[in-house]
């Protein structure tokens, strides 16, 4: 029999245990033991959010995947509020932050109107929890070894790194956010990037003391929490099952390992907090309207909204229609919800709301949607990403849903509605020009499916056939594993034969400090390796601000632009060119290089010209 | 009871509606370019002749380098450290500068994982806790039906 009346012990202890792991973080940090530091400090953070969780989803088998997926969201949002409203970010400003969370959460779980109550919970059985998050242990390892396949062996491929790992090291340098990027495009632009993956790798730099290199492995982290997080919202919305299955087949899917081939670190970190914003919906949809939803809601809001704008944006389109049902199905109590979220948004966001104001003064605004028109979706590029297999089952597994009789009636049903239209209507809002990479929206359609299959399997499928979930999961795993080498070959910008023909060019540059001009694919590495002033040829399409435009069409024009482009590399002082010989497969404009110059290094990955003495 | 609920009904006329209106408007507004760049590597050609031919063009002094070298990497010696009429100078080896392999995380030999260690594990963990899950009794919220 459970009690309904006294403060459940165990959430105080979750605070408490923050506020343990704070101080035997500083007193480890105390002898100079600090490598464990960012760890403890994570954990703190995700520990400090238990007590203010919503009922629905406090039980073991949620609470737990939830630990972790929580500390990103209060700790990316921490942390880029504390930045962003001029405090300087130190290891000193970060420790005290997170302990004023934890000795915050601690008080405030104590007071009687806030501390939760037994009997408030679900209340599943305690083996199905035991046993769901054994399964869960397993679906992460099958992550770890599908990720490994394409981002295990250092250097990893891509070439997003190096210009996260770039902004990285600026905050770690000059304790802010705001900075100038002295190396991207001859320098003296802003770090355009999303603050929220770069703030907590310098938050992680300057706790640990180690250097920006073993973050080039930090992206199977966030992909692996949001395998945790898919997880959640199957399992908040239609049991432990639904979690499992929606979770294993995210994980398998080709699309993870897609975007960890290029380095997605923005995309996978807002893919954490996505499925808890959707979460929210559903909970407000199924009639869950507590205060503790609507903190939720607000906390994941503002970290995905640090995260990737891109992901934010997706997330609008598909709450704008499930909040309306939500209204019209729960009336005022949903706007007095919709207004509480609002609030706690707007409290939690105010540093990435600071920070993305600023962003837009220094950077120009975002380019015009012209850039992106060759961007737009293609299903069979989709449908490679998220399989046949889950493409269809997941089509068939949502009409189960809407006509089976112990779910058509489930309002969180409008949660998979909402999550496959945003996508669609944002695929296609170059119909009225609003600028976005249009190709990406199919993506975030495996989001539904896979939780339409979840949702099906727990609820439709009978329990004794539950296994049967298993081969899809295998079916898709398989194909993952196949494409994995592929996709890294395709990105493997980064080797070790091209590393050692940039540390050659390192050598003959020397002092020198005019810019290096690169094509498309070496445009981000080539600041990041080298530490020296460059120039990137890259196309509109890859350019989010306008302040990138101009310095990237002069770029161009030295590199494809004939006699006027040598003129202008000769002008600028420019002497040596970095290009990938297969970067023609990247580009859509797919000029031949007219530069002229003398070899210095030639692989198959990197030709770096040397224009001193070349023809005119 | 009606088979028809607001719950059921608002998802599918949602999917309805974006079903047809997304084609006219897009087929009326479309202007896709003939070429287009996508984020899907699509098969992939033979490891090193894209490279290769690309080399042959604009660096035409290594046109007698081969794929193989290619793979390996080439470096041409700096004019200055030849001299007319004496032989050529021994390729420069390079190595690579320990801040710059820092920098790319090559900070140590990593093993890979085996691919058959790690799906043993994980299908072993994933059987017994599914095991345990459907042999326990069911409760609302467990996925049995009984919707909260």
């Amino acid at each position: 029999m459970q009690s309904s009346a006294k403060p459940a012990a165990t959430l105080s202890l979750a605070s408490l245990a923050a506020v343990v792991l704070v101080a035997l973080e500083a007193g480890l940090a105390a002898i100079g033991r600090t490598a464990g530091s960012p760890a403890l400090l994570l954990a703190a953070c995700g520990l400090a959010l238990v007590p203010f969780l919503p009922a629905e989803v406090r039980r073991p088998a949620i609470v737990v995947p939830l630990v972790p997926v929580g500390a990103v969201l209060v700790s990316a949002v921490g942390v880029v509020t504390v930045a962003s409203l001029g405090i300087p970010l130190t290891a000193t400003s970060v420790r005290a932050l997170v302990a004023a969370l934890a000795v915050g959460s601690l008080v405030l779980s104590a007071l009687p109107r806030l501390a939760p109550r037994r009997g408030d919970g679900p209340g599943g059985s305690p083996w199905v929890d035991a046993g769901a998050l054994l399964a869960l242990g397993g679906i992460l390892v099958l992550a770890i070894t599908l990720y490994d396949k394409v981002i295990g062996a250092p250097p990893v491929p891509g070439e997003d790194w190096g210009h996260y790992l770039m902004y990285t090291q600026a905050i770690a340098e000059h304790h802010s956010l705001q900075l100038e990027n002295p190396n991207w495009m001859g320098g003296g632009l802003a770090f355009a990037q999303d603050p929220g993956a770069p703030s907590l790798y310098a938050a992680f730099l300057l706790l640990s003391g180690l250097s920006s290199g073993v973050l080039v492995h930090g992206i199977v982290l966030f992909a692996l929490l949001g395998v945790l997080s898919m997880y959640v919202l199957g399992a908040a919305l239609w049991g432990p099952r639904a979690g499992l299955v929606a979770s294993a087949l995210w994980a398998a899917l080709p699309a993870g390992i897609n975007v960890l081939s290029w380095h997605g670190l923005a995309t996978a970190i807002a893919l954490v907090s996505f499925p808890i914003v959707a979460l929210c919906a559903g909970a407000a949809l199924r009639g869950w309207l507590d205060w503790r939803w609507a903190l939720l809601l607000g906390l994941s809001g503002a970290a995905l909204l640090g995260a990737h704008r891109l992901t934010a944006l997706v997330a609008v389109a598909a709450l704008v229609p499930m909040l309306v049902v939500a209204v019209v199905l729960r009336g005022t109590r949903a706007l007095r919800f919709l207004a509480a979220s609002a609030a706690f948004g707007l409290a939690f966001g105010l540093g990435v709301i600071v920070h993305i104001l600023w962003l837009r003064d220094r950077s120009g605004g975002v380019v015009d949607h012209a850039a992106f028109l060759i961007r737009k979706l293609q299903w069979n590029y989709s449908l490679n990403d998220i399989t046949r297999y889950v493409g269809v089952l997941g089509v068939l597994a949502a009409l189960a849903l809407v006509v089976h009789p112990r779910t058509r009636r489930d309002p969180a049903l409008v949660v998979i509605a909402g999550l496959v239209v945003g996508p669609l209507l944002l695929a296609y809002a170059w119909v009225v020009h609003l600028p976005l990479d249009y190709v990406r929206m199919g993506y975030y359609v495996a989001i539904p499916l896979v939780l339409a299959i979840g949702a099906a399997a727990a609820e439709v499928l009978p329990v004794r056939l539950f296994a049967v979930a298993a081969i899809p999961v295998v079916l898709v795993a398989m194909t993952a594993h196949d494409v994995a080498p592929r996709f890294r070959a395709y990105y493997q910008i980064a080797t070790p034969v091209s590393l050692r023909g940039l540390s050659e060019l390192d050598r003959r540059a020397g002092r020198s400090t005019e810019p290096i001009v690169t094509d498309q694919c070496w445009a981000f590495l080539v600041p990041w390796l080298l530490q020296r002033r460059s120039l990137a040829a890259l196309e509109d399409w890859t350019i989010p601000f306008k302040q990138d435009l101009a310095p990237a069409r002069q770029a161009r024009r030295i590199l494809y632009g004939g006699k006027a482009g040598r003129a202008l590399a000769r002008r600028r002082g420019v002497r040596f060119v970095v290009v990938d010989p297969k970067c023609s497969s990247w580009s859509n404009l797919n000029l031949p290089l007219t530069v002229g110059g003398r070899p210095i290094f030639a692989s198959t990955r990197l030709l770096v010209l040397d224009l001193k003495g070349a023809q005119t | 009871m009606s088979r028809f609920t607001p719950t059921t009904v608002v998802p599918v006329a949602l999917l309805v509606a974006v079903a047809l209106a997304i084609p006219g408007t897009v087929a009326a507004k479309d202007s896709m370019p003939e070429r287009a760049v996508y984020t899907d590597p699509g098969p992939v050609p033979p490891p090193d002749t894209v490279a290769k031919a690309f080399v042959d063009r604009n660096a035409p002094s290594l046109r007698g380098v081969t794929t193989e070298q290619l793979a390996r990497g080439v470096v041409v010696a700096e004019p200055e450290r030849t001299t007319p009429g004496r032989p050529r100078p021994p390729r420069p080896k390079v190595p690579v500068e320990p801040t710059l392999l820092e920098r790319a995380g090559v900070t140590s030999d990593r093993t890979p994982i085996d691919p058959l260690v790690g799906v043993v594990v994980a299908a072993f963990l994933v059987a017994f806790g599914v095991v345990i899950l459907v042999s326990a009794p069911q409760r609302p919220g467990d996925g049995s039906g009984a919707l909260p």
